[in-house]
């Protein structure tokens, strides 16, 4: 294909080298410096893509962001959907698409749908989809298939996703004029800058526009001064660098294509800036008459762009419609690229004279007072009906495109997304930012102030302003002269349809919403401009407003009958521009993206058969260590025969250790815990449980003295963080008077629990120095030794109801003491035991964990452990609410123990236990299955729950209600082995 | 090429204990280490015989020593300020370290960590504990070649091995 729109010379592209190309299937030719857009309409390209409800065909509308018609789709290692052709560089293999076609953009079938418009309106799926109710996925899937914009990739896409964080002291968003001029001159103070812009190069507006400073082309301004800036080391400036959310703090997200490393795709920076300097620009908008999404209408100032800048024509026969003085420039601008100009279209009686007599001076009829109605032309346009003054009869005039140029819409979204609230603007007829709530402040054209001058002026004060915030000395400011440019004098025209015209003018194009939707919307009393988003749609999406949302205010006003500005405008969210999934979930993959932790011992399982699984604090532990070809199940069961009757080992290192320090230790441990701490003998622990101020269980555990004033305290691996977090709240915040410190020592020490009948023989045979028979170390004993040549510490608790040790050593000889006891163990048949195992054991022997026999209601009592509260304790944390609590109760979920009459059946944890009124068939819930599994050591399933009042129901029947059906299980005491504990004593 | 210009080593165990005391008790260490405890939080000193002492907070101090030493320079720490309310402890375990240096370290770095790397604000001497990537480390700048020293808890030294691998695009 030719690039028949090609102009023989001009814009910034590089013609010494050709980039083959292709879209929808066909191969097309364009220059660096091309964007897709561009190179498309060099190509002749017309339709682009199809309207996302109607399947109307779509041209390209902008040569920016705001883009909603040319979006396409990547194709091949690019795959990527959501891409505006109009900001795309073109690349050697570039494969592009139409998206939402069927089964090409030229031959559409879901364009039938055009020709029933009129019963499918704005809202129309609220009312025709109700029914019947349980039809709306398959509806769902439908209407995804036919509007839809794009497809997700199917497999990763090529290149890396990188995240960076950065800090500066002014972030300068946009490179245009006002940008640049605040980038210098902050940039001369020495503080530290970052000036992004999306384009692929600076200059803003002044890259079409075709404007003078100090009577010098402006890019060769832009040129100095980016030469400057790249020289000062204190400014980084990154271009195709989108600024896509702004947050608390002054925390902007941006988006980086393509940036200085070749293998990285995008970058994400997330920049905390001391200072914002927001230098957005203006975002033409397009004017309503019928059919004004024909291809070949687009907004003037884009029209200019593809004319300077990327040397194409857009169309070869011209009517420019305009309600400002903007359209005046550019239509003499196209006329000198080579478009015929044939007519320009004023909605005004009065422009500004010397744009006019310049514009006629062309040899362009100005027709004053007058109004584009409609566009005719279906794959392009081909010709606009006004109507002038009075005079309603038509006037057709034929064209191949129309430049439309409706006013100025200041990119106000990020200061909007800052937290500053738009004003409405009467002189630029646009909503302009309003009272900062950051430290942020928006110059030039996002301001309203739309002439170069200002834009200059303005970039330069806040610069400075914004270093000296920062501590920075200000700067000399110098602002050269630019060409004179007349203010907008806007006309506020926003519908300049035909009432009961047969076609659509559309107000957003990304949506498919017309000025017939809004006033649909209206009718049906939808009044806030929020609420019309919401019905109509419009405004949402792609666009997020950029092109549509002043339009929307405009027309609801005019049809409401109010100001715009007492109108409002609708939220400005992030993202500003679409944003890829890659860019949000960055380079991390597989185990990065959530951390887990691990222990010496961890490889140990990974290369003997464990399953390892998360089981709290982010450590992973062996589930369960199967041997070759063995199941789950019975890998578990193998396991807790072996403790009950041999030996098992079992690495405990992720349970939670604090140290706690200080004269005031007791006093510390007598009020979190619920139990005495007094006169506990160093070398000895005890047992307690903690609860929260509001008197549920928080979690126990076995806390041990092992010096005068030091306690080694044992927590649940799942309650580390909670348990330390909630000591230093109480010590810091309520108790500052005590004399303690508090140390995470978690990842200082590996520990190995040895358990089972054979335990004590296993730390002879590894070569223990102390004597650890029962007389000698008791149960909840503790002392330092050595075993197999290592510094250990061992503690006799249990956690499995057998006889148990406990061996602390640091943690680079954890694996050393795991394969020590190992080989020690080796004839007594040392089996390694997991989590599941462990969580058997201790359900035979009816020990509590607090995560699930505690479920956030039951307290102390219902889990059976009131021992743990003396009646003479003055205060303990959770005391107050705990009395209160049983006061003011009924029925207390308590737990009990379980023996399901059909002896194999499990009952699942969770199951619901049910009892039926007698004159209700309607079973009522009165308890729950907190764990249950098949004991080897009983040959028989067992279970714990919680059951109100439970503790009066012994040896009655209970219904235990699951989805295969109803099972019964006699209520017993939750202790099924060794209830006098004679084992763990031993 | 892909992939920055730094080079991430592990650095074999260092002697660390965990100081927690007043004024008072920090001065008296000090005295016994012939060292002034620094007093601002996040700033790191080097001690003669490759030591350092690591500020926290105004009573919260890491020290680092040889490894094997640890245990005789606590006996005279807890000598020094026995008379005084402190709690020192030994955490030489507890601790994986890395020291990440290179050219391109700070773009490395500067992934994982949200903290402000920019020499002017964190030079050789300055330190933080922050979070790193979605662990905690210890994080000391140690010299403008760029280098830097990152500690962290035992258990994550995998996971941070790794993500920095990643983040220099191995």
């Amino acid at each position: 294909m030719t690039e028949g729109f090609r102009s023989r010379s001009g814009g910034r592209i590089h013609r010494g080298r050709k980039i083959s190309f292709q879209f929808n299937g066909r191969r097309y030719e364009g220059f660096p410096g091309d964007t897709l857009a561009s190179a498309l309409i060099a190509n002749g390209v017309s339709v682009v893509g199809r309207s996302q409800k109607y399947h109307r065909p779509r041209g390209i509308m902008s040569a920016g962001l705001e883009e909603t018609n040319a979006i396409v789709q990547l194709a091949g290692n690019d795959d990527e959907p959501n891409r505006a052709a109009t900001t795309l560089p073109i690349y050697d293999g570039l494969v592009a698409h139409s998206v939402n076609v069927a089964p090409s953009v030229d031959f559409d079938l879901g364009s039938l749908l055009g020709f029933f418009h009129r019963f499918i309106p704005a809202g129309f799926y609220y009312k025709t989809f109700m029914w019947p109710k349980d039809r709306w996925d398959w509806y769902g899937g439908i209407i995804r298939k036919v509007a839809g914009w794009g497809t997700a990739p199917a497999k990763p896409g090529g290149g890396r996703y990188e995240h960076r964080n950065h800090h500066c002291d002014v972030l300068i968003v946009g490179a245009g004029p006002a940008g640049l001029s605040a980038a210098l001159s902050a940039g001369r103070t020495g503080s530290r800058i970052l000036l992004v812009d999306s384009d692929t190069e600076p200059g803003g507006k002044l890259l079409s526009d075709n404007l003078t400073i100090r009577s010098c082309p402006a890019m060769e301004w832009v040129d100095d001064i980016v030469a400057e800036l790249d020289l000062m080391p204190n400014i980084i400036r990154l271009t195709r660098a989108t600024a896509t959310g702004y947050f608390a703090d002054n925390y902007v997200t941006v988006i980086e294509e393509c940036p200085d490393k070749p293998w990285i795709r995008e970058r994400l920076w997330k920049v905390r800036a001391k200072q914002v300097i927001l230098a957005t620009g203006a975002i033409e908008r397009t004017l309503l008459f019928a059919n004004n999404d024909r291809p070949g209408i687009m907004l003037a100032s884009a029209a200019m762009t593809y004319c300077s800048r990327y040397g194409v024509r857009p169309g070869n026969t011209a009517v420019v419609f305009t309600n400002n003085n903007s359209g005046y420039r550019y239509a003499i601008g196209l006329l000198k690229a080579g478009v015929s100009v044939t007519a320009l279209i004023d909605t005004r009686k009065e422009a500004d004279s010397r744009l006019r007599a310049a514009a006629a001076g062309s040899g362009i009829e100005v027709i004053a007072d007058a109004r584009v109605v409609s566009a005719t032309g279906r794959r392009r346009v081909s010709a606009v009906n006004i109507v002038s003054g009075n005079d309603q009869s038509p006037r057709r005039i034929r064209c191949d495109l129309v430049a439309v140029s409706g006013g100025w819409n200041p990119a106000i979204h990020l200061h909007s997304q800052s937290g500053g609230k738009p004003i409405y603007n009467q002189r630029i007829a646009s909503f302009v930012p309003g009272e900062s709530k950051q430290n942020e402040r928006s110059v030039g054209a996002c301001r309203g102030e739309l002439t170069l001058q200002s834009a200059l002026a303005e970039g330069a004060n806040a610069g400075c302003k914004a270093a000296a915030l920062c501590g920075f000395a200000l700067a000399d400011i110098e602002v050269p002269d630019c060409e004179h440019e007349p203010e907008p004098g806007v006309d506020p025209v926003w519908d300049c349809s035909q009432p009961g015209g047969q076609s659509s003018a559309f107000i957003d194009f990304n949506n498919d919403v017309t000025s017939a939707d809004i006033r649909l919307a209206m009718r049906e009393g939808y009044r806030s401009v929020e609420l019309v988003k919401r019905y109509t749609t419009a405004g949402m999406g792609i666009d997020q407003g950029k092109s549509s949302s002043v339009s929307i205010v405009g027309l609801i006003a005019e049809i409401a009958g109010l100001e715009p500005g007492s109108v409002g405008t609708t939220t400005y969210r992030p993202a500003y521009t679409p944003v890829s999934f890659g860019a949000m979930a960055g380079p991390a993959k597989s185990d990065l993206i959530v951390p887990w932790r691990r222990t010496p011992v961890t490889d140990w399982f990974l290369d003997n058969g464990g399953h390892l699984d998360e089981t709290g604090a982010q450590f992973r532990r062996p589930l369960f260590i199967a041997k070759a070809d063995e199941s789950a199940g019975d890998a578990v069961q193998r396991e807790a025969l072996a403790v009950r009757n041999q030996v098992g080992i079992y690495d405990s290192t992720p349970l939670g250790k604090i140290l706690i320090q200080g004269p005031d230790a007791v006093a510390f441990l007598n009020r979190v815990y619920s139990n005495n701490w007094e006169n506990l003998p160093v070398g000895r622990g005890k047992f307690g449980f903690m609860l929260h101020e509001d008197g549920r269980l928080l979690d126990d555990g076995v806390t041990m003295r092992i010096s005068d004033n030091q306690y080694w305290m044992s927590n649940s691996a799942g309650m580390a963080d909670v348990v330390l977090d909630h000591l230093d709240r109480l010590l810091h915040i309520h108790w500052p008077e005590l004399k303690v410190y508090l140390t995470p020592i978690t990842d200082q020490w590996a520990v190995v629990c040895v358990c089972g009948p054979h335990a004590r023989d296993v730390l002879y045979e590894a070569d223990i120095d102390i004597d650890i028979s029962g007389e000698a170390f008791r149960f909840l004993d503790t002392r330092l030794c050595t075993i197999g040549g290592l510094s250990a510490r061992i503690s006799r608790v249990t956690y499995t109801g057998e006889l148990s040790f406990e061996i602390a050593v640091p943690m680079r000889h954890g694996l050393r003491l795991w394969n020590i006891l190992i080989a020690a163990g080796q004839k007594f048949g040392i089996t390694p035991v997991g989590s599941d195992t462990s969580m058997l054991l201790r359900t035979e022997k009816g020990f509590i964990a607090a995560g699930l026999e505690g479920d956030g209601y039951a307290d102390i009592f219902d889990v059976g452990m009131g021992w743990l509260v003396p009646k003479e304790k003055a205060d303990f944390v959770g005391k107050r609410s705990l009395e209160k609590n049983r006061r003011s109760d009924g029925g207390r979920p308590e737990v009990v123990g379980l023996l399901p009459d059909n002896s194999d059946f499990v009952p699942p944890k969770g199951a619901p236990l049910v009892e039926y009124d007698r004159n209700d068939e309607v079973p009522q819930q009165v308890g729950m299955v907190t764990i249950g599994f098949f004991s080897p050591n009983l040959g028989r399933s067992i279970a714990l729950a919680q059951l109100r009042d439970g503790r009066s129901r012994m040896g009655q029947s209970a219904t235990i209600y699951t989805k295969a059906g109803v099972e019964t299980a006699t209520i017993c005491e939750p202790v099924f082995i060794d209830p006098d504990g004679e084992r763990m004593r031993d | 090429m892909t992939g920055y210009n730094a080079r991430l080593d592990a650095i074999s165990h260092k002697g660390m204990l965990d100081l927690r005391g007043d004024a008072e008790a920090a001065r008296l260490c000090g005295e016994a280490l012939a060292c002034r405890f620094p007093a601002k939080p996040n700033t790191k000193i080097a001690l003669p015989d490759h030591g350092a002492l690591i500020c926290l907070s105004d009573d919260h101090w890491i020290l680092e020593t040889v490894d094997g030493l640890q245990l005789q320079v606590l006996e005279q720490l807890e000598l020094a300020a026995e008379a005084q309310f402190h709690s020192f402890c030994d955490v030489s375990d507890m601790y994986s370290h890395f020291r990440l240096s290179g050219l391109e370290a700070m773009d490395v770095l500067a992934q994982c960590v949200a903290i402000d790397i920019h020499p002017s604000v964190f030079g050789p001497g300055s330190t933080a504990r922050c979070a790193f990537a979605d662990a905690v480390a210890q994080v000391s700048c140690l010299d403008n070649s760029p280098a830097f020293e990152i500690s962290v808890f035992s258990s994550f030294e995998r996971y941070v091995t790794d993500f920095l691998s990643m983040a220099m695009g191995d």
